[in-house]
């Protein structure tokens, strides 16, 4: 029947010509640079000078030096915390589209993924002016005479870079969560319900099992970017609160840098990062399956 | 047979390490309506594929009226397909969607215009030429199809199963128009499809397919009247089947062993073997019921249980289980069967030309 | 009682979600309004409206220069990842095998999900090594390196229900490949590689990161917006930020049209 003849209008069992020119890009800027990087990694600086050769001196420093082992333990601690964050929140609003505000649902989606391209930088620059010392919120707040002094811990701190961070990938983890949820059927919770499911069994053993590619992925952006994000500590973050990414990007565009020991900073991140991912996702499976 | 408008010969394919066609060998005369029945994954539409260039065969060979085709690509093909889906241009009226092959064939444009009304009146969608193929309702877009397939004069029209999209009522209708349009035309017409009925009702020949191979050909009559296997008389209408061990030949006659008893069958045209397993097919309709015991004729009959009478409108099914526990199915006229209810004892019986023998299948 | 929690079961939802936007729009809308008000200083009340800072940011030398390299590469990446991304996931769509297809699919993102920081510093140490200056030219690369996720990804969407049978309709009433192209695939897949590549340029005027590394001296309105920040702060930052906002917000909805123009 029809699927005698579906499958034969699109038989192409071999990637078609028209996939080449992007598959190159990819090949030539994304994937030779990152091997570039990682050969980079093993070389040695001498000054602005690049010396080839062979050394794990770089991964070494980084491992025995106590302020990267610090900046690292804060950056984990940071994307962990934003991450928990973002991914129960992006995960409720996109449950909140899909079943309680159908088709209003897709507009919530369209005005979540606009602020996702309503400028990054101004993002960040505009939680400084609200969470600053003189800024919006402690200014109000003391106008409304709430308060007397300003509160110091709303900038240049942990919490200003997690709250920051938060607002900037919330839009990137709801994407996943909602396209997750589309394919989830009301009658797959409501047949749970009907055999006598309660609420949290429902969100355990259906939709929680049924969303997981969309977890995944949105733990995967929140997780991997929150990390490698060097804007927010530099900009909210201030000097107590700097990540291991201000360090990294200092090696490339600093005074003092050191590309290689940068490059071997970068992979570290990718694989604490990936490591991290990887121990998290083990731990929902256990918690879904269990 | 006129003039051979498709030849197949020994066309073979093979996707990766499965194999969708295994040596056909066909041939479709001139103003033919040839279906190619068979259900899904039997290779019928891979065939329609390779006779329409969208794929190649990997040996063998396809000629159209005497050319061969094989390697052309399907742009430079005298045939001209129906989807199964319409596929028709969105993003083009039903006049633009017609007049498509026309233009490619740089016809004058008032030609084409001529044409292109003419097809509209052939499908009977006069005044439909400025739609949106999105506007139209299943029925109308399959037409449309048909006419932008017909208006180059394709020499062979391919059509992958157009119909099976429709309702029923709808799908029976337009089996008629399109069996009335081809007489018409004279065209030579292929037609993929799964439905049996179908098959029957518009073809001249029906060529059977099972696990990519033709496994009978004929006209629909022979078919159902005289199938060549268990296979075809099960997927062509309803059939009872009795299985046996031949006992004994004599010329076409032959005496089947089963467990519901000894029963004659027509050999038609294969040669058997005393010994050999093989199956005895009766239709329900050639068999007749009778609650006297009386004179039955041997080899011909069977005595049984009514088990289930099913009312189906205009016809009844009866279910009979012989003693042997097989379970034979009649069917007829509502009247021939009053009075029957589940336990009556009744025999059966049929012409003698209504067995018939059938070989088992090898596989 | 029961009607309270009726009511409350109907506004907790819309609570919970109005909070959300709220917090991902306050920063927006602080911005926005905090480049008309007088104050130099963001905090409360507001004194007075005016469009001085508007003007300041105007009269910038550099922000021209900026300006201009920001619509540059914002040209080059829509034009270069709409092609080639929507080529790829054309390709992508009519591949058979689902599996071969989902993992393209995956790789295709993996420049999504690595941290900017990488790209550009991996960008930046692979033209070096090959001796490429940075500039402008760099920038483009990773513009369109950055873009090319979210083309792939909405094309691919918008494909998923593309009929490939009219591209056979069309060969087998006699189109060759390259008129199949012209008169079939093209038209009617247009709108969406518009709208993907109006995408790709909204993102390629915001993006920061990987010019950040592989630009050199050139400027960027992002890059010359990180410099006034790193300043201290400076209204026409709010002046500049909001004139960016206005030309994302109308590229995206550009670009939201336009795909919806197809799906209907």
């Amino acid at each position: 029947m029809s699927s005698s003849a579906a499958p034969a209008a699109r038989e192409q069992s071999r990637p078609h010509a028209s996939m080449l020119p992007a598959a190159a890009f990819y090949i030539v800027f994304f994937a030779l640079p990152t091997l570039c990087l990682f050969v980079l990694s093993f070389w040695t600086a001498d000054g602005f000078q690049l010396i080839p050769g062979f050394t794990l001196g770089n991964y070494e420093k980084i491992f025995t030096s106590p302020l990267y082992r610090a900046l690292m333990i804060r950056t984990i601690g940071v994307a962990f915390v934003t991450t928990a964050i973002v991914v129960p929140i992006a995960f409720a609003v996109s449950f909140l589209m899909r079943f309680v505000f159908e088709r209003r649902g897709q507009f919530i989606l369209q005005m979540v993924l606009l602020s996702l391209f309503s400028g990054y930088l101004v993002r960040i620059y505009a939680w400084r002016t609200i969470l600053g010392k003189q800024g919006l919120l402690n200014s109000t707040l003391q106008w409304l005479g709430v308060i007397r002094e300003p509160l110091d811990f709303l900038i240049y701190s942990n919490f200003a870079v997690v709250v920051t961070l938060s607002g900037l990938l919330l839009p990137l983890a709801v994407l996943p969560l909602y396209s997750a949820m589309l394919n989830i059927g009301r009658d797959d919770i409501e047949a749970a319900r009907d055999l006598g499911a309660g609420r949290l069994h429902v969100l355990r053993t259906v939709l929680l099992p049924m969303a997981m590619p969309g977890v995944r992925t949105a733990f995967a952006f929140s997780f991997l970017l929150s990390a490698g994000d060097f804007v927010t500590p530099s900009l909210v973050g201030g000097a107590q609160s700097l990540l291991i990414g201000n360090i990294i990007s200092d090696q490339f565009r600093g005074i003092g840098s050191n590309w290689p020991l940068g490059a071997a900073m970068a992979f570290v991140v990718i694989a604490v990062m990936l490591a991290s991912y990887l121990i998290v996702m083990r731990l929902i499976r256990w918690v879904t399956t269990w | 047979m006129t003039q051979t408008a498709v030849e197949i010969e020994g066309v073979r394919k093979r996707f990766g390490a499965a194999t969708a066609l295994e040596k056909v060998d066909l041939n479709v005369g001139t103003g033919e309506f040839l279906s190619l029945l068979g259900s899904s994954g039997c290779g019928k539409s891979t065939l329609l594929r390779i006779i329409s260039g969208f794929e190649q065969p990997t040996e063998g060979s396809v000629r159209i009226h005497g050319t061969d085709v094989t390697r052309q690509p399907p742009e430079r093909r005298p045939t001209n397909m129906v989807f199964q889906r319409g596929a028709l241009f969105p993003h083009m009226s039903v006049r633009e969607n017609i007049a498509y092959s026309l233009k490619l064939k740089r016809w004058e444009r008032s030609r084409i215009n001529d044409r292109v009304d003419e097809m509209l009146a052939l499908v009977r969608l006069e005044g439909f030429a400025d739609r949106e193929p999105g506007k139209l309702s299943g029925g109308q877009a399959q037409r449309v199809a048909l006419a932008r397939a017909l208006a180059g004069e394709p020499r062979v029209l391919l059509l992958d199963e157009p119909l099976s999209a429709l309702d029923l009522k709808l799908r029976q209708q337009m089996q008629l128009e399109l069996r009335a349009i081809q007489k018409r035309l004279g065209a030579t017409f292929i037609f993929v499809t799964h439905d049996q009925t179908e098959a029957l009702v518009m073809s001249d020949r029906i060529a059977i397919m099972n696990n990519g191979r033709i496994v009978q050909h004929g006209t629909p009559r022979d078919i159902y009247r005289r199938p060549n296997s268990v296979f075809v008389s099960d997927f062509i209408g309803a059939t009872n089947l009795l299985r046996g061990t031949i006992t004994a030949v004599e010329g076409k006659r032959v005496v089947l062993r089963t467990d519901s008893g000894t029963f004659h069958a027509l050999a038609s045209d294969m040669a058997v073997k005393r010994g050999e397993r093989a199956a005895l097919s009766v239709r329900p309709e050639a068999i007749s019921l009778r609650r006297d015991p009386g004179a039955t004729p041997e080899g011909y009959s069977v005595a049984g249980l009514v088990d289930e009478i099913i009312y189906q409108g205009n016809t009844v099914r009866v279910g009979v289980r012989a003693a042997s526990g097989a379970a034979i199915w009649i069917e007829g006229r509502g009247d021939d069967f009053d009075g029957l209810s589940s336990g009556t004892a009744v025999v059966l019986s049929w012409a003698p030309d209504a067995a018939i023998l059938l070989r088992e299948d090898t596989e | 009682m029961g009607d309270d929690m009726v009511r409350l079961r109907k506004l907790l939802p819309a609570a919970f979600v109005g909070a959300v936007l709220a917090y991902l729009y306050a920063p927006i809308a602080v911005i926005v309004i905090f480049s008309f008000t007088t104050s130099p200083r963001l905090s409360m009340p507001i004194e007075g409206l005016t469009l001085d800072w508007y003007t300041s940011a105007l009269s910038n030398s550099l922000i021209s220069t900026a300006l201009r390299n920001s619509l540059l590469l914002a040209s080059v990446s829509a034009l270069v990842s709409g092609v080639i991304g929507a080529a790829f996931a054309f390709g992508l769509v009519a591949l058979k095998r689902p599996r071969l297809r989902a993992s393209l699919l995956g790789a295709s993102m993996l420049p999504a999900i690595m941290p900017l920081l990488v790209i550009g510093i991996a960008l930046a140490v692979f033209f070096r090594l090959m001796h490429v200056q940075q500039g402008l030219l760099n920038a483009a690369i990773g513009h369109v390196l950055v873009s090319l996720p979210f083309v792939v990804l909405t094309m691919n969407a918008r494909l998923e229900t593309f009929d490939f049978s009219v591209l056979e309709a069309a060969r087998d009433l006699g189109a060759t490949p390259g008129r199949v192209l012209r008169d079939i695939t093209l038209p009617l897949i247009r709108p969406s590689i518009i709208g993907a590549a109006l995408l790709a340029a909204a993102l390629s005027l915001d993006e920061f990161v990987v010019t950040w590394f592989n630009i050199g001296s050139q400027l960027t309105v992002p890059v010359l917006v990180w410099g006034l920040m790193r300043r201290g702060i400076d209204p026409s930052i709010n002046a500049i930020a909001t004139m960016l906002l206005a030309l994302l917000v109308c590229l995206v909805a550009a670009s939201a049209l336009l795909n919806r123009k197809k799906s209907k």
